[in-house]
């Protein structure tokens, strides 16, 4: 059981509805983090952006971006 | 998400278990990096920077330590609230 409960699109409202939506078109479903995270919505929506540009703007490969991703995330035991 | 972006089988497991032998100087030298961020980010070290340099430029190296930092916000986050993977 997570600790914090996601919340779902009709949940939340503005900018948060917004965020949701586009998640649901662009992947099919919304990650539980940023559905938490939405209890902030400010927090929420700076999350994503961050995210988004970290992951998709320079030129860095995104690929050796994706590996990066992974080996930080099981060195901290991190199954989410 | 790597696979989308690439990543095959052999090159994952090889990141699960930390060998980073079959990948490009340049990838092990980032993911070096990154694992040192995460360790201790202290204790990069000016070897392992020197190394870093070699293949990117400063600009790339920022965005190297922004995806580090990211998932280690990230991994912090989700772990100390017990997220549930996404389904």
């Amino acid at each position: 059981m997570p600790r914090l409960s996601p919340l779902s699109p009709g949940q939340v409202d503005g900018d948060s509805r917004q965020v949701f939506e586009r998640f649901l078109r662009e992947r099919g479903n919304i990650p539980n983090m940023f559905r938490t995270a939405a209890h902030r919505p400010e927090i929420m929506k700076t999350m994503t952006e961050h995210f988004s540009t970290v992951m998709t703007t320079g030129t860095v490969p995104r690929k050796l971006k994706e590996m990066i991703s992974v080996r930080v995330s099981h060195l901290n035991r991190c199954e989410y | 998400m790597a696979r989308r972006f690439g990543a095959t089988e052999a090159e994952l497991a090889a990141l699960e278990k930390g060998d980073l032998e079959a990948f490009s100087p340049a990838e092990r030298a980032a993911l070096r990096f990154a694992e040192q961020i995460t360790r201790d980010a202290n204790g990069v070290s000016d070897q392992l920077f020197r190394e870093l340099r070699q293949h990117f430029d400063e600009g790339e190296i920022v965005e190297l330590a922004a995806v580090a930092g990211l998932f280690n916000y990230f991994n912090r986050f989700n772990n100390a609230l017990q997220m549930e993977p996404t389904k």
